[in-house]
């Protein structure tokens, strides 16, 4: 049996942005996947975050541990990087329970000053209901900017697997638009996402 | 280079109200929950400001090999096919040396973010 839409969330231009989409996770199914559209922030150089809370924990803060795979070509004179990797933080369950929320990222930032500069990807988490183990996830991205103007484009990719660091269910995930170290500071201009579920 | 409280002010005069979107239900935030938010977001980007100050004013940083090679940042080493250029230019005016427009630059740039002793 393949993958079944749980839900889906949309913020449109035409709508007021927000601040946060959070989903309340579906504890039937094994794994969760969402599909993450035309990600935009209200502002520049911000990435699509996203964050857990458990019945037990009283907010969006989870501990996450996480390495990425990252690349970014440049089509104006054809640069592009090298091969780089971020290893995201890993903070102990006292750390990621202080105010100081960070959000894990599924996707490199963006400009908002043209239509085409957008973010999509995948986000796959793995039995988000058990109980007595870390929750793994792997995620897939990658987004396409105008930088300065329309003939000047770069393409980012970003690939992340990781866990959360919590023996607790995963009861819901927020998503956020964040900046490179995962501070949330500004809203969700569009996104569309799907939460879809495998047994 | 603005402060956490001039963030804080033109944060409010840009949004008078926030919102969030929870299983597919929009509503405003409370206001104890605008306030944190506002809060939260002003300390990102004053924060943010004061890494930005750092990039553009050089000195010794962990971080100057990032600084040294972002090509996106305008602050950094140029494009290769630019330097090509310089190198292409300097052979022709035959100054392949230290006073071409290659070395200069570079040495600008090495010069500006210094690695750390």
């Amino acid at each position: 049996m393949g993958y079944t839409l749980i839900s889906r969330q949309k913020v449109d231009f035409s709508n007021t942005p927000q601040t946060q989409v959070d989903f309340t996770l579906n504890a039937d199914y094994d794994e969760i996947f969402f599909t993450i559209t035309g990600f935009k922030s209200t502002w520049d150089e911000r990435s699509c975050g996203y964050q857990f809370i458990t019945s037990s924990a009283g907010s969006y803060d989870r501990p996450i541990q996480s390495t990425v795979w990252g690349q970014w070509l440049y089509a104006y004179d054809y640069s592009h990087g090298t091969t780089s990797y971020e290893h995201a933080w890993d903070s102990d369950i006292g750390e990621a329970s202080s105010s100081s929320t960070q959000f894990a990222r599924v996707t490199m930032g963006g400009d908002t000053h043209k239509m085409h500069s957008a973010a999509s990807g995948e986000l796959v988490i793995y039995k988000p209901q058990a109980d007595n183990s870390y929750k793994y996830f792997l995620s897939d991205a990658s987004n396409y900017n105008a930088h300065v103007s329309d003939f000047q484009q770069y393409q980012q990719s970003m690939r992340t697997a990781g866990y959360v660091k919590d023996d607790a269910a995963l009861t819901g995930i927020r998503f956020v638009s964040c900046n490179y170290a995962g501070d949330q500071d500004a809203n969700i201009a569009y996104v569309d996402i799907g939460m879809y579920g495998l047994s | 280079m603005a402060t956490k409280a001039e963030h804080i002010t033109a944060l409010k005069a840009q949004y008078s109200s926030l919102s969030k979107m929870v299983d597919g239900v929009s509503s405003t935030l409370s206001d104890s929950e605008y306030e944190a938010t506002i809060d939260d977001w002003a300390t990102t980007r004053a924060a943010e400001d004061v890494r930005k100050a750092l990039i553009e004013s050089g000195g010794e940083s962990a971080a100057y090999v990032e600084h040294r090679t972002n090509v996106h940042s305008g602050y950094g080493y140029k494009s290769l096919p630019d330097q090509l250029d310089q190198l292409w230019h300097d052979i022709d005016e035959g100054k392949l040396d230290k006073t071409g427009s290659w070395y200069t630059a570079i040495k600008a740039v090495k010069d500006k973010y210094t690695k750390p002793s």
